[in-house]
């Protein structure tokens, strides 16, 4: 039973050091460039106001 | 210290980038909806990154690598729990769909739609009780961290001779206050469009801190290594477990009979004394008992605890069966009802993004829970293997000074840096939640005139930083439980249950109303506040109420008080459903 467990935490575990890797790359440039989308929004409707 | 001029470059460099980004955002904020939503502007990614960014904080990495020092591997359970509901909420859109059409700023909000003014206000004041003592905790387990990686004594203090009086500041005090200052400036000022940014920032550099520390650590002792040293320190800590049972058993039966032959005062003479010898004896043979996994927390000189390793990886084992299905429940309240993951969900662009975000922010969850749990359990097997704990340290404070050994230079100026991300983007991202909280539904709704946009604004950077400063005052006063995480759950639990029940009964049931709503508040509040107030009364564990029965008990109250009260109103005629119950806003979003 325990041999179960030990393999869903190994699995568990390496594949969250792979997200976590993935995401900083994936996340990281996209939400970049979201943050001076919403920044050039944001300013056009203030400009509106 | 262990800190080099290389580390102190890293923490400046990040802390001067984050800061400048933070007060840039200012510039857009004209309004409350800016400020508390952030011009519901956000997109996909950003919102991932923000999600992502407040839910991983320094406490967190606190408490779960403290789940994995005291129960291993199975310690990480919570986060597979979570994984599991924020995958299926994002699948089914469970709540947040509804929600986020609803077009409120605060899940309260919706409650006045449908149940009326009352029962928003009562709803606010549980969310925000049962928010702010949640976090309570946050600024001196983060201050804790910081000291304890960088190699400063937690009770060590400045000394200060000013007009002719002698001052002592404590280290940690100024550590806290330090970062509540650095936090408050950009919240305050930017509101939600800095914590976004800011938090955007605080992901890619906790990500990097997170991968890095992980890879180091398993490459550090070798995974095969760790496996079967816990596995070892569980059968260990079994055996110690049962045999100190025994010795207690066996000790209890000569107080009694001592008890019933000289009086109640020698049997108790007689418990000091043996409870005095044994805590010598402990101390004596601490290096013996690191060598069978046994760990000495010496926080309290006088009255050392002995630390053991429960199974670490079958959870049921571990916890218990009532504790996982309490995890369950929990995080599915918590998936659909905490405000700050709401928060993102509100400032989303639409209801699609709000799904999107929660399928792709949920494996984030496992390693939250699993990787500080790594650090954790692998803290628990390097301490056995030098001789014990260094002197005052314990289940809580043995990871950051386990990193702070193993780290290299410059790996640790990048977990410092990665752990000050994950402490301001949680603060920042609860202050300002619980702020708009108490802005929008506590206050409000008891003004008769509305107030100016400006001093609307004004009004809520004044409750940011009044959050603040109670933050302070009652990390430094509180004395934690055994496991902080259980703190967390049952303070989260005060509201998370009766809001839980009030947004399942407002989006999905017409047959609820006020009456139902207002009786669920109550009941829903009752198991968590028994447990804080009977717990830190009762000092003998067992005679304790344990968290899991709070907790579970929570839920079950709030859901029966829903429907009998409601029922019962309907009953005696009082059937009132708020004034907006038929808001077209409220029914197109519920159908």
């Amino acid at each position: 039973m325990n041999n179960g467990f030990v393999w869903f935490w190994t699995a568990m575990i390496f594949a969250s050091i792979g997200w976590y890797a993935f995401l900083l790359f994936y996340v990281g440039g996209k939400g970049g460039r979201e943050i001076v989308q919403m920044a050039r929004a944001l300013a056009k409707r203030n400009k509106k106001l | 210290m262990t800190l080099t001029p290389l580390d102190w470059t890293i923490i400046a460099v990040y802390l001067i980038g984050c800061m400048s980004a933070g007060i840039w955002m200012r510039r857009y904020v004209s309004n409350v909806e800016d400020f508390a939503v952030a011009g519901r502007e956000m997109d996909l990614n950003l919102g991932i990154a923000s999600l992502a960014a407040t839910e991983m904080g320094l406490v967190t990495v606190m408490y779960t690598a403290q789940m994995g020092f005291t129960h291993g591997f199975a310690g990480a359970v919570p986060g597979v729990c979570y994984c599991v509901v924020m995958l299926l909420v994002g699948i089914t859109g469970f709540v947040i769909f509804p929600l986020r059409k609803a077009g409120v700023i605060t899940i309260p909000e919706l409650f006045e739609k449908r149940f009326g003014k009352r029962v928003r206000w009562l709803a606010g004041l549980v969310v925000v009780v049962g928010g702010i003592l949640n976090m309570g905790i946050f600024l001196r387990l983060g201050g804790e961290f910081l000291m304890g990686v960088a190699g400063f004594d937690t009770q060590a203090a400045f000394h200060l001779t000013w007009i002719g009086r002698d001052f002592s500041i404590g280290y940690l005090e100024t550590v806290m206050i330090s970062l509540l200052a650095l936090v408050l400036l950009y919240t305050v000022l930017g509101g939600m469009l800095s914590v976004l940014v800011t938090d955007y920032l605080q992901f890619l550099v906790l990500g990097m801190g997170l991968v890095v520390t992980s890879i180091l650590v398993v490459w550090n002792f070798g995974w095969s290594d760790i496996v079967s040293g816990l596995e070892r320190a569980g059968q260990a800590g079994q055996t110690y477990t049962e045999s100190r049972k025994a010795e207690n058993e066996a000790f209890y039966a000569r107080m009694e009979n001592v008890r019933q032959q000289d009086g109640a005062a020698t049997a108790e003479k007689l418990k000091e004394e043996w409870e005095a010898e044994r805590a010598e004896q402990m101390r004596r043979n601490a290096a013996a008992l690191a060598e069978n996994h046994v760990l000495l927390d010496t926080k309290k000189p006088n009255d050392p605890k002995p630390l053991v390793m429960e199974e670490p990886f079958n959870p049921f084992t571990s916890f218990g069966g009532m504790w996982v299905f309490w995890q369950v429940i929990l995080h599915i309240a918590v998936v659909t009802t905490w405000q700050t993951s709401i928060a993102r969900v509100l400032s989303a662009r639409d209801e699609t993004t709000a799904k999107k975000i929660y399928r792709r922010t949920s494996f984030y969850l496992v390693g939250r829970f699993a990787l500080p749990g790594l650090w954790g359990a692998t803290a628990f097997l390097y301490f056995c293997a030098r001789g014990g704990l260094p002197e005052g340290a314990d289940s809580m404070s043995a990871m950051p000074q386990f990193l702070g050994q193993i780290l290299p230079m410059g790996v640790i100026g990048l977990l410092v840096a990665a752990m000050l991300a994950a402490e301001m983007s949680t603060d920042s991202g609860y202050l300002l939640t619980w702020a708009t909280v108490i802005y929008n539904d506590l206050i409000m709704p008891c003004l008769r005139k509305p107030l100016s946009p400006r001093a609307k604004l004004l009004l809520v950077r004044l409750m940011v930083a009044a959050i603040g400063v109670f933050l302070v005052f009652y990390g430094l006063v509180y004395e934690l439980p055994d496991l902080a995480w259980d703190y967390l759950a049952v303070t989260g639990n005060i509201y998370l249950a009766s809001v839980f029940t009030l947004l399942v009964g407002a989006l999905y049931w017409r047959g609820a109303n006020r009456w139902g709503a207002m009786t669920a508040i109550v009941l829903g509040a009752v198991g968590p506040l028994a447990f804080l107030i009977v717990n830190a009364i009762v000092k003998d564990p067992a005679k304790q109420i344990p968290a899991s029965l709070a907790g579970l008990s929570s839920f079950a109250l709030s859901f029966a008080g829903m429907i009998v009260g409601s029922w019962l109103a309907r009953a005696l005629g009082h059937v009132d459903d708020g004034p907006n119950a038929n808001d077209p806003q409220i029914e197109e979003a519920t159908t």
